[in-house]
């Protein structure tokens, strides 16, 4: 049996997918779609309307470019009334992650000003992610640097699986785990130090990598590069949060904190 | 100005797809949090490939075909066409060589060609030009290992790679775009 989509003729069971890798946000966002019934014109459409909705973050937020509103807005030359509406709902979601940290996340902490890049790559997957959702596909996972989105399942009864960098040896994956929505890793490791302790103005990092699993994606990367800057301090409130944790320490030595869907 | 040059890597060889195994993880006690355990040994499916891994530059290859883009057109895009496809319904038996897109990382960008004989990988090879001499070091280290992993195992069990790490996400997404167009399936 057959199905027809659009011009293309797939067998059952063979779900078509569309994969496209796109350079924003100084990183790549890649997309992994599973259209199911929606037509494949119709996924192409959303995966572009994706893009869109990625590229307009990217010029709302970018730090790196001096004059995008949320740069202008750090400077003072910009307040936050005459910002785009999506600055508000960032900072409200970064007052969120600050609770929910305890306060080791604290995008107002940063050296250099006001600074929601830690939550802001995962809030506009999550976004991209939703267009897609939105428009009726079956499944689709937006992978941002290595922070994941995922909504359904690649195939039925399977979740989207994901690996797990193992930062003493990149070329291996600590483990692999089921996705439960969202997936986000910080370490120091390749990128160098960019976790900063709120409460010391440090450069720190206690842990190598931390890797933070649960429902949401700017809460799941809020809270990796809180609990990369509070070690061990930092368990009980992902925990508390409902998320979970896997986390490696300089020695090596990882560890799991609450029930991480670990396969 | 930094100018690119190539550090090196034509690697040969035989495989699947990427396959990583998890470390046996330390038993040594670091903290204690509530509802805390060791990760290693019970993890199970270490069979891995990456797909959909940051970062790329070029397009990867599509199973279903080029994806339009109407925004935000990769730069650089200079990856040059898979010389095999395969139509996606093609499960079985897939043969040909393929190049995947030419995929950024941190230090450069690196492109992967897979060789595919009788639904079997055959060969990896690993093209890198980097802009960062501390580059040469990580890749020597990583390429033979990761074309190694791609060698030793001919399944594709997960969709994504959470982590910081460049290189082998690199490889990863630029092998996955060769294996998909050759309709290689692990």
């Amino acid at each position: 049996m057959s199905v027809q989509v659009g011009p293309e003729v797939l067998l059952e069971k063979e779900q078509a997918t569309l994969h496209h890798d796109e350079r924003v946000m100084g990183t790549v966002v890649s997309f992994d779609i599973r259209p199911g019934t929606l037509p494949l014109p119709e996924a192409r459409r959303a995966l572009r309307l994706a893009c869109v909705s990625l590229a307009r973050d990217d010029a709302v937020f970018s730090l790196w470019k001096p004059e995008s509103p949320m740069s202008r807005l750090r400077r003072g030359e910009l307040a936050l009334a005459e910002a785009p509406d999506v600055v508000s709902e960032v900072l409200n979601r970064c007052c969120t992650a600050k609770g929910l940290s305890r306060g080791w996340f604290d995008p107002w902490s940063m050296p250099g000003g006001l600074d929601p890049t830690g939550l802001v790559k995962g809030w506009a997957a999550r976004r991209a992610l939703d267009v897609l959702v939105e428009a009726g596909v079956a499944a689709a996972m937006v992978n941002a640097g290595g922070d994941i989105a995922t909504a359904g399942s690649p195939a039925p009864g399977e979740p989207w699986r994901i690996g797990i960098t193992d930062p003493a040896d990149l070329s291996r994956l600590l483990c692999v785990v089921d996705s439960p929505g969202a997936v986000a890793t910080s370490g120091t490791y390749e990128r160098g130090a960019h976790i900063v302790d709120p409460f010391r103005g440090l450069s720190r990092a206690r842990w190598r990598s931390a890797t933070v699993m649960g429902p949401e994606l700017d809460l799941a990367d809020a809270l990796a590069t809180g609990l990369c800057a509070a070690g061990a301090a930092g368990a009980p409130f992902v925990l508390g949060a409902g998320y979970s944790a896997i986390v490696v320490a300089d020695t090596g030595v990882a560890r799991v904190l609450g029930e991480a869907p670990i396969r | 100005m930094r100018a690119p040059f190539v550090i090196g890597a034509t690697v040969a060889g035989v495989a699947g797809i990427i396959a990583f195994h998890p470390h046996g993880a330390s038993n040594a006690t670091t903290f204690n949090a509530p509802g805390t355990r060791a990760v290693g040994g019970t993890s199970s499916n270490a069979g891995a490939t990456a797909s959909g891994a940051p970062p790329t530059t070029g397009p990867v290859p599509s199973t279903t075909g080029p994806v339009p883009s109407t925004t935000a057109a990769p730069p650089g895009g200079s990856s040059p066409a898979p010389s095999t496809t395969t139509p996606v319904t093609s499960t079985t038996a897939a043969s040909g060589t393929a190049s995947g897109g030419v995929t950024q990382y941190r230090f450069g960008v690196l492109q992967v060609t897979a060789t595919v004989s009788g639904g079997r990988l055959t060969n990896v090879s690993t093209q890198v030009q980097s802009t960062d001499p501390r580059s040469q070091q990580i890749d020597n280290a990583a390429l033979p290992i990761l074309r190694q992993q791609a060698l030793s195992a001919q399944t594709a069990n997960i969709q994504g790679v959470s982590g910081a790490s460049y290189t082998s996400q690199a490889f990863a997404t630029s092998l996955q775009g060769a294996l998909s167009a050759l309709g290689f399936k692990g």
